[in-house]
């Protein structure tokens, strides 16, 4: 099967770009509706912007979202873009609900989402929630693939997603506003300012959604129903700042209000739904960095307060969740000759977690201390990093983990990449304190992952350029959380599974510019077989089985294209079937989605202008990303936005 | 061209495959293809799911999974309750998708639906043209059979939910809900009045009627099973005099870490089962003094008996995320006869006459 799509991959990249522009968008759909081909958004070398990654991640897959997706995908949510644009799951409880980012055939507490570096996941929870987060508030989003424990600390199994502003001292001041509405009701308005001087720069946007969500779908009558219930409204505003206070020291000062309160839809097999969620998370960051010609300090603090109300007046529920982290990091950095960097550093938390299901306010210290080396040779482009981590957190025994990991340019136009490492994820609050069924014996999950990358340059012509990617990966998931009943009917979490995740990542990307078009064609496709290993003596019939809401396959397709100010870019997806039992023996079938987009940039009075039109869902297909959830069928949109 | 001819000779087999299948479900239908069986309720799974009906053949020990759906081409709802059969008919109590939906006991092809209800819970057939709903809303919603629709709505106590018709009135346990309630509610269905409200244990969860019109309650208790806190009450089983309407037998169960549910009599009314435990207990309502036994040591969902057989069905739901099992067990020895294959969490039961 992916033989078969790196063979159709090379047979459209060897096409002659003279292909009429229709024939490439109908090649690239037959392609995807043949479920045939790969994607992935992969820019390589790209640095994430959390400090001792960007020299300590060599080896690692690591995907930058480019530039002109991020602008033609602007406004929408984080989720939405990954799920659209990307072969990665996104897990969606309907649009409006929560999503989650589910990686390499790991469950949503299994991937981390990070912002400048600082752990986004709720710690009663262990998963973030991408539909709250807008596209339009960071100029960087990349995705890390495979296990990064050593690098990132708990929670890094599958992967993680990062999200940052890049900080440009050199601009003048610079604002955009960004209004739109859909055919839901939905009505989006965000505005962003950034400045720069020569020792201080600034970055800092405000935006709300307000989105009824009120769509349209068919129920299980074939009867057309209005979704009820699902008025979503949010405000979200971040502020970043920079001073330099000399040529060796500067200051950066991080700041994120987060509000959102949503109405909680009924599932298609429910009558109604009266359930109310309030979501408020502050979160701020204070850091100091020096930096010398061959060595460099950071310190770091965070503090993140999360607020969350759940109320349901029909199951008598009503409650109050207050969570807060402080978080501080330390790091040092220093260039020994002229091959090697070492690095060590060290991070302490504190969890606050007062939860109405709890016995009582629960406190989780953790720690960890960190070490890297890298090797760098310049003249061939030979790159290796060696991590190691310990992590410590109260009531736990945390693995050590070391992670291996090297680059190889194999010739001018071929990498290949290695990678081996020791990951772990602590159990959640909840997993450990929830009342009835919390386990404070649990473990921590562990895994070990190998991973091997190679990357191609393809032939370059002054018309087009190609490359193509291969990542293929294996890991093992020991001690496994799940919440099983004991004896009873009370649920409690156990070190169940085993479960081994293994899959071949292909990604291909063809950059053309002819006759005053210029654009772009991406295909990436995932395989994600995830399977259970060992299990409850009791459940052995599921072993070897597919994990539940892990599709086999994702195909994620992008084609754009402009001449002059006008753009039109097709996104296409199809996700695999996903089991919705650990018995296999029910599933939601595959779906695909293919969305549109249209726009021009004009210039009115020295501002710029971009008008954009978008159909979503554009063959009006009915779907579930999680069972009983109803998705939106075809939706219109449109979008101003202005750059002053 | 030879791949033509081979393509085409699989899509002719496939398409006989499906006119086959059509015709057989045809032919079952016309028959009756859910006759002389068991009609099993599983829950499903809580959150997203449906609840799903297992038909199960004793005869040829066969068992037909989520009939409703493979008849009706649509999902049963969210949380399945219960199962009542009468007239040809079956009602299925839909908890979360706040409905009653009425099939051909035979067919199993959908014949109406009723609305107008919140959280339902159990079915009863009070006469021929009227049924009564237990709503943990807090009511006895009153269904005329005829038109499927609620004409009527009686208070109870919190979290309705076991009903019970003897002599001239229907019991209903208020078991509490979400919250807690002790209380049984007599009506007197004649009028639809309520004629007296009774004490009993906390969280009355199921009644029986011995041969003497006499309402056995099992209460559970205030607490959980496997979930000890501090404030657990243990609990009862007690007996209500029909004529009185008060509580002539009262016994107390003996550690509040452990709460018994469920209630079931067997067919010559000398014996009452119910869940106590982590088994299947049994009480002999015959001999004064005696005490309850335990029949079964396994922890099942939930229980029913079975008066044709004098089998107990036991629910085994398994990890309450995959499809559970039944257990077929003598009553009379607590002897396991087979096991059944089910849905996601059974739960209840219905039995042709």
């Amino acid at each position: 099967m992916v033989g078969f799509c790196l063979v159709c991959t090379l047979i459209f990249l060897k096409m002659s770009i003279r292909v009429p522009f229709l024939t490439i968008c109908i090649f690239s759909l037959l392609n995807v509706s043949a479920q045939l081909n790969d994607t992935v958004l992969s820019i390589p070398g790209v640095e994430i912007k959390a400090d001792k990654i960007s020299i300590f991640s060599a080896g690692l897959k690591i995907e930058k979202i480019d530039s002109t997706t991020l602008y033609v995908r602007k406004g929408i949510s984080v989720a939405t873009l990954l799920s659209e644009q990307s072969p990665v799951f996104i897990r969606s409880y309907s649009s409006g609900g929560i999503s989650t980012l589910s990686m390499r055939g790991t469950n949503s507490t299994q991937s981390g989402v990070f912002w400048n570096g600082i752990n986004l996941s709720q710690p009663n929870m262990g998963m973030a929630d991408l539909s709250r987060i807008s596209t339009f508030e960071f100029s960087d989003i990349s995705l890390q693939a495979g296990g990064a424990s050593a690098l990132l600390g708990t929670g890094a199994l599958g992967g993680s997603l990062h999200l940052s502003n890049t900080m440009d001292y050199s601009s003048p001041i610079k604002t955009s506003v960004f209004i739109s509405g859909s055919t839901a009701g939905k009505f989006g308005a965000a505005i962003k300012m950034g400045a720069g001087g020569s020792k201080i720069a600034y970055i800092g946007s405000l935006s709300g959604d307000w989105n009824p969500n009120d769509f349209k779908y068919t129920d299980f009558n074939g009867k057309t129903k209005h979704l009820d219930h699902a008025l979503s409204k949010s405000v979200s505003s971040i502020h970043q700042a920079e001073y330099k206070l000399n040529t060796k020291q500067k200051l950066s000062a991080g700041f994120w209000y987060q509000l959102t309160d949503r109405q909680i839809p009924p599932t298609m097999t429910m009558a109604t739904s009266d359930q109310t969620q309030w979501d408020r998370a502050i979160r701020s960051s204070l850091q100091w960095q020096y930096i010398e010609k061959r060595q460099s300090f950071n310190i770091r603090t965070a503090y993140i307060d999360e607020k969350e109300l759940y109320q349901s007046q029909s199951a008598l529920i009503d409650a109050f969740y207050h969570l807060n982290t402080l978080q501080s990091d330390f790091e040092y950095k220093r260039i020994l000759g002229k091959q090697f960097t070492i690095g060590f550093g060290t991070t302490t938390h504190v969890i606050r977690a007062d939860v109405p299901y709890y016995e009582d306010i629960e406190y989780q210290p953790e720690g960890a201390i960190w070490l890297g080396l890298a090797y760098h040779q310049l003249k061939n482009g030979v790159k290796s990093v060696l991590n190691l981590r310990q992590d410590f957190s109260k009531g736990f025994k945390i693995p050590f983990c070391p992670s291996l990991s090297a680059e190889v340019p194999v010739s001018k136009n071929i990498s290949a990449s290695l990678a081996i490492s020791r990951n772990f994820r602590t159990p959640t609050m909840n997993d450990r304190y929830w009342l009835p069924g919390g386990n404070p014996d649990l473990k921590p999950e562990e895994s070990w992952n190998l991973e091997a990358g190679s990357a191609f340059q393809l032939k370059q012509t002054e018309y087009y350029q190609s490359k193509i990617s291969i990542n293929i990966y294996s890991m093992f998931i020991n001690n496994m959380i799940q919440w099983v009943p004991g004896n009873t009917s009370i649920w409690s979490p156990q070190n169940v599974l085993k479960v081994w995740s293994r899959g071949v990542e292909v990604a291909s990307k063809t950059d053309f510019k002819i006759s005053g078009f210029n654009g772009y064609f991406r295909l990436g496709y995932n395989y994600t077989p995830s399977t259970y290993r060992e299990t409850k003596e009791t459940e052995q019939s599921i072993i070897n089985n597919q994990l539940i809401y892990i599709p086999i396959h994702k195909i994620a397709e992008t084609f754009y294209v402009s001449k002059g100010n006008h753009y039109v870019m097709f996104s296409y997806s199809l996700t695999g079937k996903r089991y919705i039992q650990s018995d296999n023996s029910k599933a939601l079938n595959s779906y695909s989605l293919l969305d549109f987009y249209i726009g021009t940039d004009f210039k009115f009075s020295n501002s710029g202008f971009r008008l954009q039109a978008e159909i979503r869902n554009l063959m009006n297909k009915t779907y579930q990303s999680v069972q009983n959830y109803p998705e939106p069928g075809i939706s219109f949109s449109v979008n101003l936005l202005i750059t002053i | 061209m030879r791949t033509f001819k081979t393509t085409f000779q699989v899509l002719a087999f496939l398409a006989t495959i499906s006119f086959t299948s059509c015709t057989k479900d045809n032919e079952d239908n016309q028959q009756g293809a859910f006759s002389n069986g068991i009609f099993i309720v599983n829950e499903g799974p809580f959150q997203t799911g449906t609840g799903t009906i297992t038909f199960y053949k004793p005869d040829s020990n066969l068992a037909k999974q989520d009939i409703f759906d493979a008849v009706n081409g649509r999902p049963l709802g969210n949380i399945a309750q219960a199962i009542t059969l009468y007239n040809n008919k079956a009602y299925i109590v839909v908890n979360n998708a706040a409905k009653v939906e009425v099939v051909n006991a035979t067919t199993f092809k959908s014949e109406g639906l009723i609305a107008n209800l919140t959280n339902p819970s159990q079915f009863l057939i009070v006469d021929s043209k009227k049924a009564y709903v237990s709503d943990w809303i807090g009511q006895i919603a009153v269904v005329d059979l005829q038109s499927n629709t609620v004409t009527n709505n009686i208070a109870a106590g919190t979290g309705p939910d076991a009903m019970l018709k003897s002599g001239k009135y229907v019991y209903v346990a208020n078991m509490g809900g979400l919250g807690i309630d002790s209380t049984i509610t007599v009506i007197d269905f004649g009028t639809d009045k309520v004629v007296k409200t009774i004490k009993v244990g906390e969280a009355p969860s199921g009644m029986v009627a011995d041969g003497n019109g006499r309402i056995w309650v099992i209460c559970k208790g205030k607490g959980f099973t496997g979930w000890p806190q501090s404030g657990d009450t243990p609990g009862k089983l007690m007996r209500i005099d029909p004529v009185s309407l008060s509580v002539d037998f009262n016994y107390s169960f003996t550690s509040s870490d452990l709460h018994p549910e469920k209630l079931l009599i067997n067919k010559q009314k000398s014996k009452i089962y119910f869940l106590y435990n982590y088994g299947i207990y049994s009480f002999n309502i015959e001999t004064s003094g005696s005490s309850p036994e335990k029949l079964v040591s396994r922890n099942f969902y939930s229980i029913d008996y079975e008066n044709k057989t004098g089998y107990l069905y036991a629910c085994d739901a398994k990890d309450y995320i995959n499809n559970g099992i039944v257990v077929r067990i003598k009553a009379d020895n607590g002897l396991v006869i087979d096991s059944i294959q089910a849905g996601i969490i059974p739960k209840a039961f219905a039995f042709p006459e």
